[in-house]
């Protein structure tokens, strides 16, 4: 958080309403992604309980199984959401030649996308299975991944763009997030209306529903007789296909919350207009699935667990994605500048004058910008918002009855013509690039790193 | 409270701020079967599990207290009482070398006084002896899935097994044993990857057993916090009065762990206390009370007062206007 977050976040606490951080929305985000809203079954952190999902809000498919301590009942799932899995991807390569983009609740779900993908492989099901289960690794990788597009958590994403007046802890949960942004979220989740005196009381009425990938206590409690009614028919034989219908139906009230809940956050997400450089990351996203995906359609495995070189090289690239990433916010969004200008790594002015100075041989530009007063120092490392090529250093600080005057002298990127005109409304950036340059790693890994137990590396399942 | 003894949900029902909380009965039952497997066929499975680090394979047996000392239902006190003074004897009886080389202590209760109360503690397992040690075993039933476990339940069960380990080495100093006797390395034990066979892992919590140490020295505000607290009993006419005077403090993480989190929230968002927020939005009211005091200040740009707080409050905002104003070319 930053001082613009938090001012933000007072704000927001105040006056009961979501205050916004960003003027743009930074990852690119489909019309029509595949929505995956589902519960798992508490205590069991592998399985998958009931499923909603599907690309249309008012046509989701059902996955359910009773119990799915079951191994048969949850092959069955696994399998049925692998064949919609691959389908659906299959399609979005076909006919709208990009990547299907997966929509889940919050962070916990899009972590659990790679429990199932590594369930799905390790008891081996089918080779669709198997290779669904890859797929869903490489999507659970990818949420970890600034900028990239391929798994969005709706509350991480609704995070970026607002602050609400309460915790970043209680933001986890999505429709507890919803109400802070539109007072009628809770309608729109429950499908019941619903009046409260303040935004607090709507968000802790919020945090009662199932929001992440677990049905509440109480309802366990509830639902705990019906599946050993279930299992007890089933055992004896009996027809389970009443007690299969109560049971699917208690359980699909819980899951339809969390369907509607990401619904709203994709369409309050799809209002905010895109910036310039999500088109060029999602493509980066596109790149990079066809790459992997393609390895896996020539039978190419996916490790349970990266192996350390592996490792090294996905933490490093998303170091300088990071770093990417923060640069471009600031320079396509206004509020992102502003928050950064407060915390003192950037300078916004207007240009006073262009005058030069001789070093050496050579003549630099120097850029005198008049500014509000300001943090940055003598010294300070810059480079210009809006031609992000041009260096410089900052060489003086002028203070006088007529304003805040920083001299800022040009060191690199500036060509004749793009010299900035007196009255110009500039800004420079001393934000970090440097981890655009990508470290070197070595080609084997030092004996530090290696030794993993071999059962590490391959999905050995028990008995 | 916790060290009162109070119960945190009735005292919540009653502040009528009840935590939806509570563990899910899917969640019970998969820790209950993982811990029966574990201790299946006369505790054939963790003897596997030991045996590598040392456990004597030929001598061992179990003293399984949970058959010995049954819990019933309406003695479970007395029943626990007994199990603590059994567990108490084994310990004497390995200490001073009368107990065979091989004992694993099911269920083993110990009795750890903080401040001037008694808090009971059932372990899993204490295992005597692993590399000449008393070793302390937790079994849980999250997986370690591909020789990884995710850091908050290290952090917790790092907690929970040091407060064990402390209970031993208060016990055996209590009779008049080396307290070294107890690794400060405990055993954990989980399922493996995606199924239920179980794994074992050793872990070091000598730096929380530290950290233990050192809050029991400050001992005092935990015994005026127990004793402010006895005065909120459940019979309190006025229990919202009574719990005021135990200052609450508040903070978001609280409501992971807290029955009475939910109250302390209500009464954080009533009078604006700044820390609900989070620790930024602290940094930046440092001083100024409450968060009201900080959004009028905000609205108007003008300090309330002539304090420094207040002073470099505003100087931030105005700040902020400068730039955006600059930003909209509306800057003078």
């Amino acid at each position: 958080m930053t001082s613009l977050s938090a001012l933000a976040r007072i704000r927001a606490f105040s006056t009961g309403v979501a205050q916004p951080i960003r003027a743009k929305r930074h990852r690119y985000l489909s019309s029509h992604p595949l929505v995956i809203a589902y519960v798992r079954m508490a205590g069991e952190p592998f399985s998958l309980w009931g499923a909603l999902i599907g690309k249309d809000q008012r046509d989701p498919q059902w996955l359910f199984t009773p119990d799915p301590r079951n191994r048969d009942g949850q092959s069955a799932v696994f399998a049925e959401l692998a064949s919609i899995l691959v389908a659906r991807s299959n399609q979005s390569m076909a006919n709208d030649l990009e990547p299907l983009q997966i929509l889940v609740s919050n962070n916990t779900a899009a972590s659990d996308l790679r429990r199932f993908g590594r369930v799905m492989r390790a008891r081996y099901i089918t080779d669709e299975v198997s290779y669904a289960g890859a797929l869903l690794d490489l999507y659970a990788q990818s949420a970890s991944a600034p900028g990239s597009a391929l798994c969005i958590a709706a509350t991480q994403a609704l995070s970026i763009q607002r602050a609400t007046g309460q915790s970043v802890f209680e933001d986890q949960n999505l429709a507890s997030q919803l109400v802070w942004w539109t007072p009628s979220a809770l309608d729109r989740i429950n499908g019941s209306p619903t009046d409260f005196a303040s935004t607090f009381e709507s968000a802790a009425a919020a945090e009662e529903l199932a929001m992440g990938n677990l049905t509440t206590p109480d309802s366990d409690r509830l639902f705990a007789p019906l599946v050993e009614r279930y299992n007890k028919q089933r055992r004896n034989d009996s027809v389970t296909i009443d007690i299969e219908a109560e049971l699917g139906a208690a359980l699909r009230s819980q899951v339809e919350p969390i369907w509607n809940a990401i619904w709203l956050a994709h369409e309050l997400l799809l209002a905010i207009p895109q910036a310039r450089t999500a088109g060029d990351r999602w493509a980066d996203d596109a790149r990079q699935f066809a790459m992997q995906k393609d390895w896996l359609d020539r039978g190419g495995a996916r490790r349970f667990v990266d192996s350390p070189m592996r490792a090294a090289r996905v933490l490093s690239s998303w170091e300088s994605s990071q770093a990417d990433l923060i640069c471009n916010t600031v320079i396509d969004d206004d509020l992102a500048l502003l928050e950064v200008a407060l915390d003192g790594k950037a300078v916004v002015g207007v240009v006073d004058s262009v005058t030069e100075v001789r070093r050496g041989r050579v003549r630099r530009p120097v850029i005198v910008l008049r500014c509000p007063p300001t943090e940055t120092a003598v010294g300070a490392e810059m480079w210009l918002r809006n031609n992000p090529k041009v260096e410089g250093v900052v060489t003086r600080i002028v203070e006088n009855p007529a304003g805040h005057f920083v001299h800022f002298e040009v060191t690199a990127g500036m060509r004749n013509n793009q010299m900035p005109t007196p009255k110009e409304r500039i800004s420079f950036i001393a934000l970090d690039r440097s981890f655009f340059r990508k470290p070197k790693t070595p080609t084997e890994a030092p004996w530090t790193h290696t030794s993993c137990r071999p059962d590490d590396l391959q999905g050995g399942d028990d008995d | 409270m916790d060290a009162a003894g109070i119960d945190k949900v009735a005292l919540a029902r009653r502040l009528g701020a009840e935590s939806p909380r509570g563990q899910s009965p899917f969640a019970i039952s998969r820790g209950d079967q993982f811990e029966k497997r574990v201790k299946r066929d006369e505790f054939l499975e963790l003897f596997a599990l030991l045996r590598p680090f040392g456990l004597d394979p030929i001598t061992v047996e179990a003293l399984e207290l949970p058959d010995i000392i049954p819990l019933e239902g309406s003695a479970i006190d007395q029943s626990l009482t007994e199990r603590a003074a059994a567990t108490r004897e084994a310990l004497r009886s390995i200490a001073d070398g009368t107990a065979p080389p091989g004992l694993v202590i099911d269920k083993a209760t110990l009795v750890w006084r903080i401040g001037e109360v008694d808090v009971r503690l059932e372990t899993d397992a204490i295992a005597w002896w692993v590399g000449g040690l008393l070793r302390v075993v937790e079994i849980k039933s999250y997986p370690i899935e591909w020789g990884q476990l995710a850091a908050d339940k290290v952090s917790a069960l790092s907690w929970q097994t040091a407060v064990y380990v402390a209970a031993v080495q208060d016990t055996l100093r209590d009779l008049g044993f080396d307290p070294a006797l107890v690794s400060t390395e405990i055993f954990l034990v989980c399922p493996q990857n995606t199924g239920l066979r179980p794994t074992i892992v050793a872990h070091d919590v000598a730096p929380q057993l530290r950290l233990l140490r050192r809050y029991e020295l400050r001992e005092d505000s935990l015994v005026h916090i127990a004793s402010a607290a006895g005065h909120v009993s459940l019979d309190t006419e006025h229990p919202a009065d009574a719990f005021a005077r135990l200052a609450p403090s508040y903070q978001p993480n609280c409501l992971s762990t807290c029955d009475l989190a939910r109250y302390c929230r209500q009464r954080a968002q009533r009078v604006g206390e700044p820390r609900q927020l989070g620790s930024e939005v602290v940094q930046l009211t440092i001083g100024l009370g409450d968060l009201a005091r900080a959004f009028a200040m905000g609205s108007s740009g003008i300090a309330d007062r002539d304090d420094d707080a207040a002073r470099h409050f505003v100087g931030l905002i105005e700040h902020l206007r400068q730039i955006e104003a600059t930003m909209n070319g509306s800057a003078p």
